[in-house]
Order: structure tokens, then sequence, then C-alpha cells
């Protein structure tokens, strides 16, 4: 049995919940909500105005509505907990990568909570946010290898348009104008590269069947971009950040990266894994709303949490051996 | 595939799920789950009934700094001098039919308010002055602010709101402010007219109560929607404005009081941010109705701060760039402590 599955699952020794019961618990609900609250609410509702008979629809658009706004709460209450959840978990462990993490988490925290009381102004909760994200990025990619590449272009992606916000945010506060246009390109080109290469996170060699479902999904958003790039353009700049600068065969293949590494990493059981993916994904780099980055935040601290236990694991295996040659 | 290396206990072959200790385990674990999501269910419940919203626009930020001038609807007036400006990109409307705009490429706002009113001035430029709309091929220049209609409440739709979350729409327009034609003439020259002017019951559009037409309309119509198509009149047209155009382009100011007591229009309170976005038309380029080109939201705050003095507006980047600093630091030094 391997040791890293001991490690990441609830333990079973007892009946009572122990603090390594939680993450699962809590990610488990997280990611499924965050998930409806993107279909629901930032997809259906925001799509639906264009079925053409809507008139009849109305009483079903306007539950649904509701039930995506209460989506939004739910996933934002879960992301809450979970947040604190990986602070104490990572904490916990005397592994430095670890109580990096921790601490960017809990800035990431305080910011958003100060950002909500008004307490700190635009400029600053996004100069705190990126620097979250890019301590983040930096812990979760250190010890990679090449696995750390889709996350160090993720990482330049939300920078960059971090960078771009913040222009236009210090322009507003009696700062100089910057044209930050190209920023927007470069960093929905390196979004583009970051989710084109997820599979690499995963650093196994991808089933026939997840590369099936990638090249569906890349197909079906390729295709929508080409039929209507008006509404997928909006939708895509809405909730994902990216305007659509690009051709869109390119957007298919990075929908078919982030769904072959899903995929992948659930067909091989590595749950945890494919949370952080999903929830990196759907935050995505435009700074709409701590939420999302909230997302950002969360994907990339599970990351860490699965690098520091592997690698415990890993140490345990090894001094295991040890005392059996012994 | 195997599944070495995963993290699911289901494959393991030395899981006995059959075990009174595995089913009991099972067990708490599911009843862990149904209470956190029970806790979640009711935390997320409270939220949504009292539209209260846990995180925080991270869009550009606008703040309506407090004036104790005696400010008008003037947009020369030198009050604005030093209000800072924010910048808004715009791009053609392209999420519903009919597709059009994007003349214009960015809308210039300022923000200021009297601790009764708010007001806004918007400029963008624009070579030609469209006031007219006598004539079916004449279309009017023309201003558009939209607000959630709750403040500080889930962010809707940017395009006409949604279902559950509507949007309350200022839309000023040159035409209005310039006033109807004295006469016909000015519209089409030698035109005879022989229909007689007299009770408001020979304005059809007046009648059945188009706010374009009535009597006491102003500058400004006050709109509000929840979605394409669901746009009308508010109760209370309660915004005013006034526009002027120079060689530069237009210049527009919009006031309304802070507080409302009106469905579906929001009320603007201290300590509250709500979003705002923007949208403008170009009657030259026969720009109307959804041909427009359209912002994304900002952020709209009511500062209990004066207008800075010159060169002040460096403070807060600085400071906000020596936090983050200050951030790295401690991780860096965390990092080598448990090195």
């Amino acid at each position: 049995m391997s040791v890293v599955a001991e490690r990441l699952t609830p333990a079973r020794r007892s009946a009572a919940l122990t603090h390594r019961d939680v993450v699962p618990l809590v990610f488990g609900l997280t990611v499924p909500a965050v998930v409806a609250e993107l279909m629901i609410l930032r997809l259906f509702t925001r799509t639906a105005i264009h079925i053409p008979a809507l008139e009849f629809l109305a009483g079903t658009y306007r539950v649904a509505a509701v039930l995506g706004r209460f989506t939004f709460h739910l996933a934002a209450v879960l992301l809450i907990a979970a947040l604190s959840v990986l602070v104490v978990e990572l904490a916990r462990r005397v592994d430095p990568q670890a109580r990096t993490a921790a601490a960017a988490t809990a800035v990431f925290g305080v910011t958003a909570a100060a950002a909500r009381l008004e307490l700190i102004d635009t400029v600053t909760t996004t100069v705190l946010v990126g620097t979250c994200v890019a301590v983040l990025v930096w812990t979760a990619a250190s010890g990679r290898g090449i696995s750390s590449v889709p996350l160090l272009l993720f990482g330049a992606a939300f920078l960059a348009v971090a960078a771009h916000s913040l222009a236009q945010q210090v322009a507003a506060e009696g700062g100089p104008t910057v044209d930050g246009a190209r920023l927007l390109y470069l960093g929905e080109g390196l979004a583009l590269a970051a989710a084109a290469s997820a599979p690499l996170i995963i650093g196994v060699r991808p089933s026939r069947r997840a590369v099936w479902f990638g090249a569906a999904a890349g197909v079906l958003v390729a295709g929508a971009m080409i039929g209507n790039g008006a509404t997928v353009k909006i939708l895509t700049l809405w909730n994902f950040g990216l305007a659509g600068y690009f051709p869109s065969p390119l957007y298919g293949i990075a929908v078919a990266g982030v769904v072959i590494a899903i995929v992948t990493a659930y067909r091989l059981g590595r749950r945890f894994d494919a949370w952080a993916l999903v929830l990196l994904f759907v935050g995505a780099v435009g700074l709409h709303s701590t939420y999302q980055s909230g997302l950002v935040v969360a994907g990339l601290s599970l990351f860490v949490y699965l690098t520091c236990t592997r690698r415990r694991s890993a140490d345990a295996d090894e001094t295991s051996a040890a005392a059996l040659e012994a | 595939m195997g599944r070495t290396g995963g993290d699911t206990m289901t494959s393991h072959s030395d899981v006995d799920v059959s075990s009174v200790a595995g089913t009991r385990n099972l067990l708490t674990r599911r009843v862990g789950m149904v209470l956190v999501l029970a806790a979640a269910v009711v935390a997320a419940a409270t939220l949504q009934i009292l539209d209260a919203n846990p995180a925080t626009s991270q869009t550009t930020g606008i703040s309506a700094l407090r004036t104790e001038a005696d400010l008008g609807l003037d947009p020369g007036d030198g009050a604005w001098d030093r209000v800072p400006e924010t910048e808004l990109p715009l791009t053609a409307q392209q999420t519903s039919y009919p597709f059009g705009g994007g003349s214009v490429t960015a809308v210039t706002v300022q923000a200021l308010h009297d601790d009764e009113s708010l007001y806004l001035r918007v400029t963008w430029p624009d070579s030609t002055s469209d006031v007219g709309t006598g004539a079916p091929e004449a279309f009017s220049d023309a201003v558009a602010v939209q607000f959630p209609s709750v403040a500080a409440a889930t962010v809707p739709a940017v395009c006409m709101g949604q279902a559950s979350s509507g949007v309350n729409i200022w839309q000023w327009r040159a035409d209005s402010d310039a006033g109807p034609p004295d006469t016909m003439d000015e519209i089409r020259p030698n035109t005879v007219v022989d229909v007689p002017e007299t009770a408001n019951e020979d304005y059809p559009a007046r009648v059945v109560g188009n706010p374009f037409d009535a009597e006491d309309a102003g500058a400004v119509q006050n709109l509000l929607a929840e979605g394409f198509g669901t746009i009308g009149p508010a109760e209370d047209q309660a915004v005013a404005g006034h526009g002027e155009h120079d060689d530069q382009g237009w210049t527009v100011v919009l006031r309304r009081e802070l507080s409302s007591t009106a469905g579906g229009e929001p009320s603007f309170r201290m300590g509250e941010a709500t979003d705002m976005a923007f949208a403008v038309w170009d009657g030259a380029n026969e720009e109307r109705n959804g041909l427009k080109s359209v912002s994304a939201f900002a952020t709209l705050a009511l500062s209990n701060d004066t207008v800075p003095g010159a060169g002040s507006g460096w403070i807060i980047p600085l400071v906000a760039v020596m936090l983050a600093a200050v951030v790295i630091a401690i991780a860096r030094g965390g990092m080598r402590r448990s090195s």
C-alpha cells in the first residue's frame, strides 16, 4: 500500500475525527460548491438571456438566479473554512515550505477581511494579494522539477494581470497613467500556456480516456468560440479574466490541458491534485473579487500541503526501510 | 491505469470496510461532513437573506471625495480640477444583438459628494456634438452609468443586470439636455406643419408614459432593468445632469441624492462600496440602444477624505509596496529559521 495514500487520507485508527480528516472533508464540500457556483451563477444565468423563448421560462430563470446566488454564498462560506483549515494544517508542520504557505494564506485571509471592512484600499489589496500569490507559487513550485512549469506560468500570468489592475488603480489615486494593455496580452498568453501544460503537474502519462475527455472539452470550447465568439469571450473575460485576444483553437488546447490533468488525477485516485487544479483554474487570473483570488490561494496552498505531506511520507518510508535493514 | 500513489482508500487491499471500526469511522466522517455542510448552508442562507457579500470586488476603485464647494451641474466647475481621475476602458457591446459601438475607447470618471448628493463627472472624446434627434437618421450622443439596485450587493451581470439582481441606470442624453427644437424649421427647413399643437393627448408618446417625452423630462432618465429587454423608467426621476461639448469631447455631470427610498435604486452610504459601470453612445456613428461602448464594473466608494493636494496620490501605493516587502521579508525569515 502506498504510504502517500495513508498520510493523505483520513485516519482509520479510531472512529473519532482527527485533524487529518478535516482537509478532505472541507475540500470535498468546497470544490463541488465552487463548481456549482461557476456553472449556475457565472455561466447559466449570464447565458440564459440568449435563450429565444426565455419569456416563457422567466419563472425557471428567476429560480436559477436565486439558486446561483445561494451557491455563491455557500461556496464563499466553505472557502473561508477551507482556507482556515489549510492555515492550521500547514502551520502545524515544521517544514519551512508549509509554514511559509501558512503565513501567505493567513496574510491573504487578513487582507480579504480588511478589504471587506474597507480598512484598506484597492491598491493595498491588489499589492498584498499579488504578493501572497507570488509567495505561494514560489513555495508550491519549489522542489517540483518539471511539474512546477504550469504553476510558474500561472503565477506569472496572475502577476501580469494584477500589475495591469494595479497600474489602473494607481492612476485612479492620482499617480501617473500607464498603458498596461501589453500586460493583459502577456497575462492571457501565460495563462493559456499554464492551462495547456497543466498535465505536467500530475507527472504521469495521461490515459487514453483522459485525452478523449480533454479533446472533447477542447473542441467544444474552440467550436463555441468560433461559432459565437462574442458570448464566449465575454464569459471568459468576466469569469477567468481572459479577453479572447488569441485564436480560438488556443483556448481549446488550454481547456483540453486542464481537463486532461483533472481527469488523470481523478483516475489515479489523486483527488487532492484534482481539487487543487479545479480551484486554481476556476479562480483564474482575473482580479475580479477576493472570492476568486481566494480560490487561487486555496488551490496553491493545497499544492503546498500535498508536496509537504508526500515529502513527509517519503521520509517516513526511508526511516522504516532503514529500521528494517538494521 | 494503476492507482498507485492515489490518496483514496477504496483501492487498498488492507481496508476492511466490513469491519466494525471501519464502518464506525465511515459513519463518523459522514456525520462530520453532514454537520459541516449544514453549518455552511445555514451561514450561506443567512448571507443571502441579509444580502451580504463576504467577498470584496478587486476591480478599479473610484473614491467619491467629500467637497464643501457649492457644486452644481456645471461640468467646468473648478472644484473638479484636483479630483483624481479614473480612466475606464470601453469595448463594443458584444453580448446581445444588435452588436456594435466601440468608437469610444475610454471614459474618464471623477466623483464627489457633499454629504447630501453624489456627483459624477464623466469625460470622453467625441469630435462631433450630436444633439438633435428630430430626423430618423439622427442619433444623440449619450452616456449612462449603471449601479446594482442594492448597493454593495452581489454583482449582477454587467449588461442590464439579471433576475433577482437588477440594476439602476442613469442615462444622460445630449438631445434631452439641448431640449426640443423651437421650430420644425430647425430640423426640416421649409416643412409645412398643419397639425395643431394643443393638449397632451396629441402626443401619443407622452400619453403612453414614455419618459423621454414627459413634460417634466430632464436631461437624465432614471431607469431600472433586470436583464435584456426589461428596461423601463423608475418611479421617480430624481437624477439631474448637464453636459457640455468642446473640441476635446463631452464632459457631463450627473447628480442624485445619496439616499433613496425608491425601489430598485441604491442608497450610497459612507463606508459602503458599490459597483458601477458606464456606457457611451456616439450619435455620429449611428449608435443607439445596444450599439454602444461599455465598460466593465468599477467600484465606487464614498470617502470622508477631501480633495487631495498635488502629489499626495503616491502615498497609498508607496505604503502598499512597503507592506508587500514586509510580507516577503517575514516569509523569507520564517523559511530561514525553519531551515
